[in-house]
């Protein structure tokens, strides 16, 4: 009996051969490499299988050429063991001699158990970043007050350059968008206005959501998505690169020398992108009242003055520093938490934006609600 | 002889104004293993590149495993890819990938292989390079140099390519692990039958692996010759590199054992 897989004398083989004796002779001949065997492993197994019997006389020493993935199929065949009768070259028993010595329990697929979804996991992993986060603020707040004490340390670079990268950076970016969002609102709510005959109270309408909410909230939006993010990749490309270890080995505190200036640089700037966008704003919110109800600029900005307190001015001032210093906390945190691969660097900062958001959301409730019931 | 794996004829290069070879002519023949030598910035590492494909030479033409390498199309180049592997200096071994995942990549990526019999290829191509099967499951940065480095081999040789790449492959290493991995790399040369282009630094890589080594200096080969006869060069960066090392150079080649890494067994036949 002779049957072969494949018709090129340089395929992979195999001939069977069943003697006068009974005695079953199975030659492997061809390339068994994986150039050879790739194109139909399934078959070559199923063929293997159908002519191997224990009892059987197994000769591969006429193989030209094998490597890792026909012996695997040879071994699989075998029921992974070696058979009794073998003849195989002393060049080709590495392959079968590392067969041989993996372990019955191969690793499984590690993807797997990675991408698994936890809820309650995340939960304790939120509480837990909540604890590390104020942690956090501990620590800025406890070098803060060191630098103070030796002011001739205070990283007077780093903070300004957060300064240059938080606001001066995102002057384009936080006017066109608190521009724009001043127009939609006085437009819109313009048109509602109208048709009650309320229309001077467009004027109170987007002085306050302006000033009070929407300049601090777009500004920290947008803050956390720029800034948040770079602080974020930053720190964690320094764990990659090793700088993180270089900093501590040279006995500099990566509090004091990454997270201080940033939370500073953080609470200087935001006000100040804050009075920016309350300015565009503003501006925007004119046009509008101008476009849609023929309101003039100069009786806008009277009324502005008359109706809208200056104290949401300062309570979005306010309001702008406390969401600097929580997204650079947030962002500080979450870079001090990746792990030197580059899914980790993608998962971290995405996971810091979100997380940002969601804060400077969540206060910027808390706040609304509780200031409203003191009545201010 | 057969035709050379790879044939650079007249190669020019230039960034910015800055020309990094002149007229580079170089062959590669099969089954041999070719060490680049040369100093810093003397554009090594570029002609690496321009025969992986990733810089386009400004002129000359680089034939590498059959193929133009200025007219590479997509389709054909995912074809060529499989029949050369590449040994990055620092291994440039996916991060987020396990050692495992890392070596089954290139045969997932070119679905040469159905993954119920993926465990038995990678694994043994992880024992071939030394790496056991437990830290199979570990990630890139938990590993050592050396470590690094034979993941590094095994990924690039799993498709079983005629022609390999390496950037340093000693690079890093203590000098046991160095000579470690010379070891492995003369051993799987001879089990894979490999043709290899090294860029290396290493005296004793050169010693142990190189069949001929490229001198590359004023933008260009100045000689691709057996070590022996490179060593009585008479060229200023020839005598710098070898200084006080030329009567080891000029030795015949030592030959390195071959049983310790690959559990090659010498002797009898089995047979039983």
């Amino acid at each position: 009996m002779l049957a072969q897989v494949n018709h090129d004398d340089e395929r992979s083989m195999v001939q069977c051969r069943t003697d006068n004796d009974g005695s079953v002779r199975i030659k492997i001949l061809g390339s068994w490499d994986i150039r050879a065997v790739r194109e139909c492993p399934r078959e070559l197994l199923e063929r293997l299988r159908s002519v191997g019997k224990p009892e059987a006389r197994w000769d591969l020493t006429q193989i030209k050429d094998i490597d890792a993935a026909g012996g695997a199929l040879i071994w699989q065949a075998w029921n992974r063991t070696r058979p009794r009768n073998l003849l195989l070259r002393p060049e080709d028993a590495w392959v079968l001699d590392n067969l041989a010595a993996l372990p019955p329990e191969l690793p499984a697929d590690s993807t797997d158990a990675r991408t698994r979804v936890d809820v309650l996991r995340s939960l304790l992993d939120m509480l837990g970043a909540t604890v590390d986060i104020i942690a956090l603020l501990g620590a800025v707040a406890l070098e803060s007050v060191a630098l103070l004490r030796s002011p001739r340390d205070i990283p007077g670079r780093e903070i300004t350059a957060t300064v240059y990268r938080s606001g001066a950076q995102a002057i384009a970016i936080s006017g066109f968008v608190g521009f724009l969002i001043g127009i939609v609102l006085s437009y819109l709510s313009g048109e509602q206005l109208r048709d009650i005959g309320a229309e001077s109270y467009v004027v109170n309408l987007t002085g306050f959501a302006v000033l009070r909410e929407l300049g601090p909230l777009l500004a920290a939006i947008l803050n956390a998505g720029r800034s948040g993010s770079a602080m974020t990749a930053q720190i964690g490309l320094m764990r990659v690169t090793g700088e993180l270890e270089a900093i501590s080995v040279l006995g500099i505190s990566p509090v004091r020398r990454l997270v201080v200036p940033k939370a500073i640089g953080q609470l200087v700037a935001l006000p100040l992108v804050v009075v920016w966008t309350d300015l565009t704003g503003i501006v925007g919110a004119m046009l509008g009242a101008r476009l849609q109800l023929a309101i003039a600029f100069r009786d806008f900005l009277h009324g502005l003055v008359r109706l809208v307190p200056l104290s949401n001015v300062w309570f979005g001032l306010g309001k702008g520093a406390l969401f600097g210093l929580l997204v650079a906390l947030i962002s500080c945190h979450f870079g001090f938490g990746i792990r030197p691969d580059t899914e980790s660097l993608s998962a971290g900062t995405t996971r810091a934006v979100v997380t940002a958001l969601t804060a400077v959301l969540l206060v910027d409730a808390v706040l609304a609600i509780v200031f409203s019931h003191l009545g201010m | 002889m057969t035709a050379p794996v790879i044939t650079a004829e007249g190669i020019w290069t230039a960034f910015d104004g800055v020309v990094v070879h002149k007229d580079l002519h170089l062959e590669v023949h099969r089954g041999e293993a070719l060490a680049i030598i040369g100093s810093s910035g003397s554009g090594k590492t570029t002609l690496l590149k321009e025969m992986l494909g990733l810089i386009n030479p400004c002129g000359g033409t680089l034939r590498v495993l059959d193929a133009d390498m200025s007219a590479l199309t997509a389709a054909r180049r995912k074809e060529w890819a499989t029949r050369c592997g590449v040994v990055f200096q620092g291994g440039a071994l996916f991060s987020a990938l396990s050692v495992f995942d890392n070596v089954a990549l290139p045969v997932r990526e070119a679905r040469w292989w159905p993954e119920e019999f993926l465990p038995d290829l990678v694994l043994v191509t992880l024992r071939t390079t030394g790496i056991d099967v437990k830290d199979a499951r570990k990630l890139p940065a938990e590993l050592s140099g050396g470590m690094v480095k034979r993941v590094a081999l095994a990924r690039a040789l799993v498709l079983k390519p005629e022609l390999v790449f390496m950037d340093e492959p000693t690079a890093g290493l203590d000098p046991e692990q160095r000579l470690a991995v010379v070891r492995l790399i003369s051993n799987l040369k001879r089990v894979f039958k490999l043709t290899v282009v090294m860029v290396t630094h290493d005296v004793d890589a050169l010693i142990a692996l190189a069949d001929r080594v490229a001198v590359l200096a004023e933008q260009h080969i100045i000689v691709a010759a057996p070590l022996a006869e490179v060593v009585r060069l008479e060229h200023p960066f020839v005598q710098h590199f070898f200084e006080g090392q030329t009567d080891r150079c000029a030795r015949p080649p030592l030959r390195v054992e071959t049983r310790p890494l690959l559990e090659i067994p010498s002797g009898t036949m089995r047979s039983s």
